[in-house]
């Protein structure tokens, strides 16, 4: 009983020698940069900012930092963690991008498919105005011999 | 004289309630005489419009704070021209604002000698726009409304001041200028509609409306280039653009006009996309109200909007009723817009600029759905997300080098029909300049892809103009004996738009090798530094020097840091910066002045974030690439618009190109672009 006594006595101390020392690096990391790339990945939610965390100066900028310092440089999580943290405790809105996951393919992919569908619905159409332009000139038999037209395109490409 | 300025909107919102019907009865009952009444009507409506207006500058400069307006967006201390400017601080100034340009643009609509008998269709149309704005100044945001209620006193004397943000001479011709540009796009989309109307389907509009496309296409041009330039050296984060709701707002007309202005020339030469081009301008007018009714709603955040507001239900119900007019009319009428014309080929001009079209709307798509999917999550899922930066630039960095690409190839292309040969004499030399300026980057070190990519595609489009300017310089200077820089100034001025359009092109081209390495070549670092020691970033090494306070005018105080630059190899002076924290006695937060050292390479490009009172200061310094390129890249822009505008021999219409054995080729012009 006496021997734990003396050890917890013991380690009270020791924990009261190297309170200091824990002070002064909590100081170190509260002012520590946070890396551009995290912040440009985060918006700053406290207080209804709603500005990207690298471009916002506020103080509610300055809180959601502190938070992101405590996780990074305090507790060592690294990006995708502090991002883990970050969304557990103020959802999905935290981040700069939504997550590419289930509804949120809507926005990711949506430019694309519909890009692409304009596309195929342009070729669609190309192929039909071009059949009928080709039907047209079978119809209406050019003319021109091929020399005369190439000549003609000649001088056509003269005012291009 | 409130009372006066409040009843000139009155007024005015029945002249121009009265213009709309006599505009009608006028043309139904082809009563000259009631037309002539409604232009009257339109002129009085833009007089009204400017008394108004005059009074409340009267008001802002004398400062009058017993009207709300001047209370709550200038102080008895604002310099004379941020008084003017406040102006267009708030949301009924700028509404007010709105509503004198469209006043007086549809005036000039009003009388026009150009196309007499769409005129009076069309200034009802802009007549209609205008009652809007009336009735929203006269019954939701009236900007001579008294100040009432209870205020502390000295404030009261004082003024709420002006957001400091708004103070800095960017913020004072950004909105002007994108204004110009909003209001100038409803032009076009009223006489696409009377088009449709009056089921005229030549295009008679586009060639009346052309001018005042290229230049509201100018304006809003300008206007996201100062807006650009305002976050850059106000915001204080190193950035110019940050995909931010608002600027998104400006973005999305500005390209769907972008690929109406080239399509249209499809329907001047061929006779075809009529539904199309009607349905771009539309699309285009509609988003210059949808981009009002986001920085006017409150229902996205951004740095830019006016705040929460209950204008935003105002200007969507507007919006819609527009949307769904101008889309029944184009439906119902849509029969008589038949296609004259059709491709010979895959591969032309017009075939390229419908890909064109395609990635522009296809970029406009992108950049709407983005920035309403945080609605359409929360609506869907009841999940609030947010889409920003990050997304924007993942999705639009493939479209623009794509679109980019397109740029460089849809000069060049023939008309009707590409053959190898046209494609091989024309693009043989640019690609292989391409490929050598990958080539020669990729061993310099540059490893990134879509920096590669990009100068590649600028290279392309460089060698691809320039090529087809010194041959067509060569061949004046052969033919007709001019001495080189003669035939080259005849050259450009034979043929306007289209050389306009090559340069507006070699403008955009030095915009994107500025986006690109601004973006992927960026350095930056965060750092507490005591006086008298140094940092290093890049080539530069900065020395902290000094850290005091000093009175500015108009009651500011700034607190201030003096940071030498020197070279950080061979250690030569290079200079100085001076970044600042303004505070401003009407605001708790103060602005940022960030200190700039700008040369052609590169910005240094610091802020001062925060100090302690032992002088110990923390610094954001950025080492910005090439950005100097996207203010000339601006600048060569509007010298582009200008030339394709000036009026006069040269400016014409080129060669309608026709296929039928029955058709004959006209050329009422000399340009081909």
């Amino acid at each position: 009983m006496k021997e734990t006594r003396r050890l917890s006595v013991i380690l009270v101390l020791l924990a009261l020698l190297f309170l200091p020392i824990t002070a002064l690096g909590s100081e170190e990391w509260q002012t520590r940069p946070i890396p551009s790339e995290v912040e440009s990945g985060v918006i700053c939610v406290l207080d209804g900012c709603m500005m990207n965390l690298a471009a916002c100066q506020t103080s509610a900028g300055e809180k959601l930092r502190g938070i992101i310092r405590e996780k990074m440089f305090k507790e060592g999580l690294n990006k995708d963690q502090t991002y883990a943290y970050l969304v557990a405790v103020y959802g999905d809105k935290v981040l700069a991008a939504p997550p590419k996951k289930g509804f949120n393919w809507v926005v990711w992919l949506g430019p694309f498919v519909a890009t692409i569908g304009g596309g195929a619905f342009i070729y669609l159409g190309l192929e039909k105005w071009v059949g009928v332009s080709l039907r047209d000139e079978e119809e209406e038999a050019d003319p021109l011999e091929p020399d005369a037209a190439r000549r003609l395109d000649e001088e056509l490409k003269k005012y291009l | 004289m409130a009372e006066v300025g409040y009843f000139s909107i009155i007024l005015a919102l029945v002249l121009s309630l009265y213009g709309i019907v006599a505009f009608i009865i006028g043309i139904r009952k082809k009563n000259l005489v009631l037309v002539e009444s409604a232009k009257g009507a339109t002129l009085a409506v833009a007089f009204l419009s400017s008394v108004a207006c005059l009074i409340l500058v009267y008001f802002l400069m004398s400062g009058d704070f017993s009207i709300k307006y001047v209370y709550d967006y200038t102080s008895s201390d604002l310099s004379a021209f941020y008084r003017f400017s406040a102006w267009w601080a708030g949301n009924a100034g700028s509404l007010l604002l709105w509503l004198f340009l469209l006043a007086w643009y549809s005036v000039v609509v009003a009388y026009s000698r150009k196309g007499k008998l769409m005129a009076p269709y069309a200034t009802g149309i802009l007549l209609f726009n205008s009652a809007f704005f009336l009735f929203v100044l006269a019954f939701i945001a009236n900007p001579f409304e008294r100040v009432s209620g209870w205020f502390p006193g000295a404030i009261v004397s004082a003024g709420a001041g002006m957001n400091p943000m708004l103070q800095n001479p960017g913020m004072v011709i950004h909105p002007v200028t994108t204004y110009l540009g909003y209001v100038g796009f409803a032009i076009p989309f009223a006489y696409a509609m009377t088009a449709l109307i009056t089921k005229n389907a030549g295009d008679d509009w586009i060639k009346i409306t052309r001018r005042w496309t290229i230049v509201a296409w100018l304006f809003l041009s300008l206007g996201n280039l100062f807006g650009a330039q305002w976050a850059y050296m106000e915001l204080g984060w190193g950035g110019y653009w940050g995909w931010d709701p608002v600027e998104n707002a400006s973005f999305l007309p500005w390209l769907t006009g972008t690929a109406f202005l080239h399509s249209v020339m499809i329907q001047e030469r061929k006779d075809m996309l009529k539904v199309w081009n009607v349905t771009l301008i539309t699309t285009t007018y509609v988003l210059t109200l949808f981009g009002t009714f986001l920085v006017r709603s409150g229902i996205l955040t951004s740095v830019h909007a006016f705040g929460d507001n209950s204008l935003g239900r105002y200007f969507l119900v507007f919006t819609a009723a527009m949307l769904a007019g101008a889309l029944i009319l184009i439906v119902e009428r849509s029969n008589f817009l038949t296609q004259g014309r059709s491709f010979e080929a895959f591969l032309s001009k017009e075939s390229s600029f419908l890909m064109n079209n395609l990635v522009l709307v296809g970029l406009a798509f992108a950049v709407f759905l983005g920035t309403t999917f945080p609605l359409i999550s929360e609506a869907v899922r009841g999940v609030k997300v947010s889409v920003g930066a990050p997304f924007f630039n993942t999705v639009a960095a493939p479209l623009g080098l794509v679109l980019f690409l397109l740029m460089g190839i849809c000069p060049l292309i023939a008309w009707r029909k590409a053959t190898g040969k046209n494609l091989r004499d024309n693009f043989m030399l640019p690609a292989v300049l391409a490929v050598v300026v990958i080539l020669i980057l990729a061993l310099s070190g540059i490893r990134k892809p879509y920096a590669l990519l990009g100068f590649g595609i600028a290279a392309f489009n460089v060698s691809a103009i320039l090529r087809e300017v010194i041959q067509g310089t060569r061949v004046r200077h052969k033919l007709a004996g001019e001495s080189y820089p003669m035939a080259l100034i005849k050259l450009l001025m034979r043929n306007r738009r289209r050389h306009g359009g090559y340069i507006i092109h070699l403008g955009m081209v030095l915009m994107l090798i500025s986006i690109i390495g601004s973006n992927t070549y960026d350095l930056d670092i965060t750092k507490s530094l005591k006086l008298g020691e140094t940092i290093e970033i890049g080539s530069y090494k900065l020395s902290y020097d000094n850290l005091a306070e000093k009175d500015l005018s108009n009651s500011r105080v700034a607190v201030y840091a003096d940071l030498s630059v020197y070279d950080r190899v061979s250690g030569r002076v290079l200079g100085g910066v001076e970044p600042q924290k303004v505070f401003y006695p009407t605001t708790d937060e103060p602005a940022t002045e960030v200190g700039l050292r700008s040369t052609l390479k590169e910005d240094l490009y610091v802020v001062l974030a925060d100090w302690q009172k032992d002088g110990t200061a923390t610094f954001k310094i950025y080492v910005n690439p090439l950005v100097s390129w996207l203010w000339i890249g601006g600048y060569v822009l509007i010298f582009g618009t200008i030339i394709a505008l000036w009026p006069g021999r040269g400016n014409q219409t080129g060669a309608r190109y026709l296929n039928r054995k029955s058709d004959v080729v006209q050329d009422d012009g000399e340009g081909v672009a």
